[in-house]
C-alpha cells in the first residue's frame, strides 16, 4: 500500500501526470503519423511492385524499392533510429528535433512493412478487377487507385490494425533516445522514487488499454466497411 | 466513312510455346453482329484480349476506324529468321533487318500506347464473370468511366445512366451493390456499364456461361436488342442469339478462323469436318 501511496503521491500531486500525458501525447502521435505516412509509402511501393511494364526505369525504380524494404525490415527499429539522430540527419544537415525524427523514422520503417501488407491487398483482389478498369478505359494508374486499391485496402484492415499496435508498442524503444514517450514517462517516474512497481504496472495497463483501444476502433472500421457490400 | 470498323489482320499470340492464334484474319463492318463459335481452348477468349489490348498481341495488325491499334512484323520476321540456317548469308541479312524493324516498331508502338487508353473506350468489354466493381453501386459503376474518363458531368452521366437502366430493367436497382443483385441483373448492369462510354464496338466473352440457366434469357434478349443498333463481336454457344441477332457466325478452331457463314448455314449446313464433330458434340 506504502508503493501506491509513493506513486500517487509522485504522480498528482508533483505533477507527475504531466510528463506522463506528454508521453502519452508523443506515443500516440509518432504512432499516427508514423502509419499515415507507412500507409501512403506502403500504397506507393505495392503499386510499383505491381508494374508490369518492364522498362530500365521500372526496373531500376523497383529496385531501389527493394532494397528500401530489405534494409527496414532487416534492421531493428532501434538501430534505424540512432543511424537516423546521429548519422543520417546530421549528414544531410536536417535539424528538425528529436520527435519530427522519429516520426519520420517510424513512417519510413513502417512503410516497409505496409508495402508487403498493400501487396497482399493487391494480390488478394480479382484480376478480373483491374481488367474490367483497363477495359473501359482507365490507365494502369487510375485503375490500381480507383478500383485495385480500395478493395486491397478493406482487405486488409485487420492487418493494418495489427501494425498499428505494433507500431504502439514498438515506439517505447524511443525511451533509449531523446524522446519522451509514454514508457520513458514512467521511467522517470520511477527513478525519482526508486520505486518501481506501481509505475510499471501501471505502464502496462496503459498500454493495454491503448490496444483495447485501437482493436475497438478497427472493428469499427471494418464493420462500416462490410455495410457498403453486404 | 471506312467500311471496316474493325481488320484483323494474321494475327499471332503465343503463350510461352503455346501458340494460341495462329493468323487470325477479320474484317468487321459497322453494324456487324458477328457469333463467335469454338471448342474451349481454341483461343476465343484470347482473340477478345487481343483485340482490345488486354492482351498484347506478337504479330499481325488491328486497325479501329481506320487507325492501326496494333502493327507487327517483327515477331513472324524473328521466328524466319530462327528457322533459316545460321551460316547462310540470308541469316545475317535477315538479322540486320530485325533489328531495323524492331527500332521502328518500339519507335511506332510507344505513340500506340499514348493511345491506347482511348482506343479502349472505343471498344466495351463483357466478360463471363461481370467483373462489376463491388465497392461501387450500380449507378457508380456506370458512371464512374463516363465522368472520369469523359468529363461528363455528374447530372448527365446520371440520367444516361437511367436511361440504359430502363432499357435493361433495372432503374431501381441504381443504388444497390453489385453483391445484392443475381447473376443476370449483374451481367445486364456489366453490359450498361459498358455501354455508357458510347462504344462503337461491343465484345462479349461468354456472356451467360457463369449464368443460371433461368437467367440465360433475360440477359439475351438485352443483348438481341442490343444488336439492332451495335456493333458486336459476341463468343456464345446460345443458339437463340446466334441464330436470331447475329449476322454471320464464325467457328474458330485451332488458333484460326475455320469456317465463316451466315448463322443459318453454319450450324445448318457446315462445312468442315471439324465444325461439323464440333456440332455434333455442343448441339
Ligand atoms: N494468360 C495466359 N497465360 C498462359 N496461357 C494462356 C493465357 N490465357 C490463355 N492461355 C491459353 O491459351 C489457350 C486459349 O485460351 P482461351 O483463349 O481462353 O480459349 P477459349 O476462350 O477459346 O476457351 C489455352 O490453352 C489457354 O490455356
Ligand atoms: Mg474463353
Amino acid at each position: 500500500m506504502r508503493a501506491i501511496e509513493i506513486f500517487l503521491t509522485n504522480f498528482i500531486d508533483r505533477g507527475g501526470y504531466e510528463l506522463t500525458l506528454e508521453g502519452l501525447k508523443n506515443t500516440v502521435l509518432i504512432a499516427v503519423i508514423g502509419l499515415l505516412i507507412g500507409f501512403i509509402l506502403g500504397g506507393i511501393i505495392a503499386v510499383v511492385k505491381a508494374i508490369y511494364l518492364n522498362s530500365v526505369a521500372v526496373r531500376v525504380i523497383k529496385a531501389i524499392c527493394g532494397v528500401y524494404v530489405a534494409f527496414m525490415r532487416g534492421t531493428p527499429i532501434i538501430v534505424q533510429l540512432l543511424l537516423g539522430h546521429y548519422a543520417i540527419f546530421p549528414l544531410l544537415g536536417i535539424n528538425i528535433g528529436s520527435l519530427p525524427e522519429a516520426i519520420v523514422i517510424f513512417g519510413l520503417n513502417s512503410g516497409a512493412y505496409m508495402s508487403e501488407i498493400m501487396r497482399s491487398g493487391i494480390n488478394s483482389v480479382d484480376r478480373g478487377q483491374s481488367e474490367a478498369g483497363r477495359a473501359l478505359g482507365f490507365s494502369f494508374s487510375a485503375t490500381m487507385f480507383r478500383i485495385v486499391l480500395p478493395q486491397a485496402v478493406k482487405n486488409v484492415i485487420p492487418t493494418i490494425g495489427n501494425e498499428f499496435i505494433t507500431l504502439i508498442k514498438e515506439t517505447s524503444v524511443l525511451s533509449f533516445v531523446a524522446v519522451v514517450d509514454l514508457t520513458r514517462s514512467m521511467q522517470a517516474i520511477a527513478d525519482s522514487t526508486l520505486e518501481y512497481f506501481v509505475p510499471y504496472i501501471v505502464l502496462a495497463a496503459m498500454y493495454l488499454i491503448l490496444v483495447l483501444i485501437i482493436t475497438g476502433i478497427v472493428k469499427l472500421v471494418e464493420k462500416r466497411y462490410a455495410v457498403s457490400e453486404c | 466513312m471506312f467500311e471496316n470498323l474493325l481488320e484483323i489482320r494474321e494475327l499471332t499470340k503465343s503463350f510461352g510455346n503455346n501458340d494460341v492464334l495462329k493468323g487470325v484474319n477479320l474484317e468487321v463492318r459497322r453494324g456487324d453482329v458477328i457469333a463467335v463459335i469454338g471448342a474451349s481452348g481454341c483461343g476465343k477468349s484470347t482473340l477478345l484480349r487481343c483485340i482490345n489490348m488486354l492482351e498484347k498481341p506478337d504479330g499481325g495488325e488491328i486497325k479501329l476506324d481506320g487507325e492501326v491499334v496494333f502493327k507487327s512484323s517483327l515477331h513472324a520476321l524473328k521466328q524466319k529468321q530462327n528457322q533459316t540456317d545460321k551460316k547462310s548469308p540470308e541469316y545475317s541479312a535477315l538479322k540486320e533487318e530485325c533489328k531495323l524493324i524492331g527500332k521502328e516498331e518500339a519507335a511506332g508502338e510507344k505513340k500506340r500506347l499514348k493511345l491506347l487508353n482511348s482506343y479502349r473506350e472505343k471498344t466495351g468489354m463483357v466478360f463471363q464473370q461481370f467483373n462489376l466493381f463491388p465497392h461501387l453501386t450500380v449507378m457508380q459503376n456506370i458512371t464512374l468511366a463516363p465522368m472520369k474518363l469523359k468529363k461528363t458531368p455528374k447530372e448527365l452521366a446520371e440520367s444516361q445512366a437511367i436511361e440504359l437502366l430502363n432499357k435493361v430493367g433495372l432503374a431501381e436497382k441504381s443504388g444497390a451493390y453489385p453483391s445484392t443483385l443475381s447473376g443476370g441483373q449483374k451481367q445486364r448492369i456489366a453490359i450498361v456499364r459498358a455501354l455508357a462510354m458510347q462504344p462503337e464496338i461491343m465484345l462479349f466473352d461468354e456472356p451467360t456461361s457463369a449464368l443460371d440457366p433461368e437467367m440465360v434469357s433475360e440477359v439475351v434478349n438485352v443483348m438481341i436488342d442490343l444488336a439492332r443498333s451495335m456493333t458486336m463481336i459476341v463468343v456464345t454457344h446460345e443458339l437463340r442469339f446466334a441464330k436470331n441477332a447475329a449476322n454471320r457466325a464464325v467457328f474458330m478452331d485451332n488458333g484460326r478462323i475455320c469456317e465463316e457463314n451466315s448463322p443459318k448455314l453454319l450450324f445448318n449446313a457446315p462445312q468442315s469436318p471439324r465444325l461439323i464433330d464440333f456440332l455434333s458434340k455442343v448441339l
